[in-house]
């Protein structure tokens, strides 16, 4: 029988998910979303793969994981390209007699021959003894970009599971026992590959009653409505995501005056009214409120995450909302917490500190704003907040930002080319090839490093092949001080006659696509391929005033 | 645990693995093509979730049919 997304849910958050459950799960919906991942291995990963595949389709996707033979040296033999490398190993099998440190050598070496062949993020998925190791590896590891590395025994440990069954390892071909493996997979379908190669949820939009508490505020009144310990850990789970980067907002059917109240006399929940980046509280429609949360945060309905314990609330957000993501909070807050956790876009592999800065950032902009109306003359409003714009030429230590950014930005992005860590690393070493990258500091908030340029030259001509400045840069005036001086002080822009922006028509770039008509005096919007604009008018371009430049 | 109910659960996860009706009464690895290897690591491990058992390493290879898994864990709760 098929089964929805939120039915499933209970089967695939469980807190020990079943073998058996799993397999007979068979969820309904579109599967359109093909992802390959090449497996290089020494040992077995059938039976992981086989519990992926709940997790993938719950999100529309199937995975092609190709499976190498059982290879110990790694050779890679008969690479095809594919979205993801995964290379699993079992570490005890060289362990056993060759010292850690000769391994962890052999293996960057091996990871950066694959590197050689492919442009795709590797993970290597592999045990290791303890966190002295994991950080030699790394640091091994740290010389060859867009690698992740997946402890499965942190894994194991964290779901506190065994990760290894002698007894199994014969038969299985891999010394991962059963539960670790659900574990294992959980971990691959909804941590490890999206964060590897989907962009993340930026938001989750949470309703209030019987989701952050049990009850329901209009008729329980304030002190009527429970916080049981689950709601608290789900609460602290959430707030835990605030300080990770994640925007949080509050979508609910009540009396504003009454949530503000709540969130003020209820001391024991951990989450605070100023913990929410944005708040809808009305008797209107859900889906009108998610649209101006996502308009007041600046993202995209993609990158949002809703949570609602109605079932048909959660329906007709989707039918509006097709793009935002749900997750239903049903009457266990454990599952539902485990179903955000889970859920493919939130986790990330790493926590870049300009992720944490966008929150502060955001609110500061409500002061922008009200400091721009108030100024008539641009020079000035920038000059009150002291904006201070730094321009990094091949800037290797921001390899990881700067992927994100391609990978991320929606708007702002001109050739949505999504160039990964390792194809901006790769043009890091030539000539005719220059990445530049740009932060943004003002008086009320460090942006952080907010846009990036990728050009490349061909004779007379400089080609940009990716332009992206993030969301909080944007509505602050400050695109061509941000892009035009970046592009001019490429190196490899010198003596260039012509710029040739690489141009793509996705749904949400027309940001980008009006800042080139306008820089290039086009008539409308240009044309998807390429659009040359003479060099000399984008040196000449009037810059505005009141900025400081920081040289790099 | 008696006989039935684990036979039943027994054939039942072989028919959601093996995602196909099992034909007669005594199902074996020889007389059924898609019961293989790796089909074979999924049902053992699946039967010791639901029937909250574990098998001995020998056992986990020599159970190959229906009846030698029932006879095992009866025999295992028996004990």
């Amino acid at each position: 029988m098929n089964v929805s997304g939120y039915e499933a849910q209970t089967v695939l958050f469980a807190a020990r998910p079943s073998r058996l459950a799993l397999q007979q799960l068979e969820l309904e919906g579109d599967r359109s979303r093909v992802v390959t991942v090449n497996v290089w291995r020494n040992h077995a990963i059938e039976s992981v793969v086989t519990a992926t595949i709940p997790y993938m389709a719950r999100v529309g996707c199937i995975a092609d994981f190709r499976l190498s033979d059982y290879d110990d040296t790694l050779m890679f033999t008969g690479h095809r390209q594919a979205d993801l490398e995964l290379v699993w190993v079992d570490s005890g099998r060289y362990l056993t007699s060759t010292p850690f440190a000769d391994w962890a050598r052999w293996l960057a070496g091996r990871v950066a021959a694959l590197r050689g062949v492919s442009s795709a993020p590797v993970i290597i998925a592999t045990w290791l003894a303890d966190a002295a190791q994991e950080a030699e590896l790394m640091a091994r590891l740290g010389t060859v970009p867009g690698v992740f590395l997946a402890d499965l025994q942190a894994a194991c440990n964290e779901a506190t599971t065994t990760l290894i069954d002698s007894r199994t390892a014969a038969l299985a071909g891999t010394p991962l026992g059963n539960a670790a493996q659900l574990v294992v997979a959980r971990k691959l379908a909804c941590h490890w590959i999206p964060a590897a190669i989907w962009p993340p949820i930026k938001v989750v939009a949470v309703d209030l009653d019987n989701t952050l508490h049990s009850g329901v505020l209009g008729e329980d009144g304030l002190g009527g409505v429970s916080l049981t310990p689950a709601h608290q850990a789900l609460q602290r789970f959430l707030k835990a995501q605030r300080e990770r980067g994640v925007f949080l907002a509050l979508v609910s059917r009540n009396e504003a005056s009454d949530v503000q109240a709540l969130f003020t006399v209820r001391e024991d929940y951990p989450l605070r009214w100023e913990d929410f980046s944005a708040t809808e509280v009305s008797w209107g429609d859900k889906a009108e409120s998610l649209s101006r949360i996502a308009k007041a945060l600046r993202v995209a309905p993609d990158s949002m995450l809703f949570v609602d314990d109605n079932p048909g609330e959660l329906a007709s957000v989707v039918s509006r909302l097709p793009q935002v993501h749900t997750v239903y909070a049903g009457s266990d807050p454990a599952e539902t917490q485990r179903a955000i956790e889970y859920y493919p876009g939130l986790w990330r592999w790493k926590i870049e500190r300009d992720d944490a800065k966008r929150i502060e950032d955001l609110k500061a902009n409500a002061e922008r704003e009200q400091l721009l109306a108030e100024t008539v003359n641009p020079s000035e409003y920038f000059h009150n907040l002291h904006v201070s714009i730094a321009l990094r030429v091949n800037p290797s230590d921001l390899l990881g930002r700067l992927s994100d950014l391609c990978g991320k930005t929606n708007q702002f992005n001109l050739a949505l080319r999504r160039l990964n860590q390792a194809e901006l690393a790769a043009r890091l070493g030539h000539a005719d090839d220059c990445v530049v990258s740009m932060q943004l500091t003002d008086r009320l908030s460090d942006s952080g490093v907010i846009g990036v340029v990728v050009g490349h030259r061909e004779g007379e001509r400089l080609i940009i092949e990716e332009l992206c400045v993030s969301c909080r840069a944007m509505g602050r005036h400050l695109e061509d001080a941000l892009i035009l001086p970046a592009i001019c002080r490429m190196p490899c822009s010198a003596g260039c006659r012509e710029v040739v922006f690489q141009v793509a028509h996705g749904s949400r770039n027309q940001p980008a696509l009006d800042w080139l008509a306008r820089i290039a005096d086009l008539n409308g919007r240009p044309a998807p391929g390429v659009c040359a604009v003479d060099a000399d008018r984008l040196r000449q371009f009037p810059h505005p005033q009141g900025i400081t430049y920081v040289q790099d | 645990m008696d006989r039935q109910r684990v036979e039943h659960t027994v054939r039942s996860v072989l028919t959601v693995v093996l995602k196909e009706p099992l034909n007669g009464a005594d199902v074996t690895r020889q007389n059924t093509a898609s019961w293989d290897s790796l089909k074979h690591i999924e049902i053992m491990f699946a039967l010791e979730d639901e029937l909250e058992t574990q098998f001995l390493e020998e056992e986990l290879a020599a159970l190959d049919s229906v009846k030698k898994i029932v006879d095992a864990v009866l025999s295992k709760h028996a004990a």
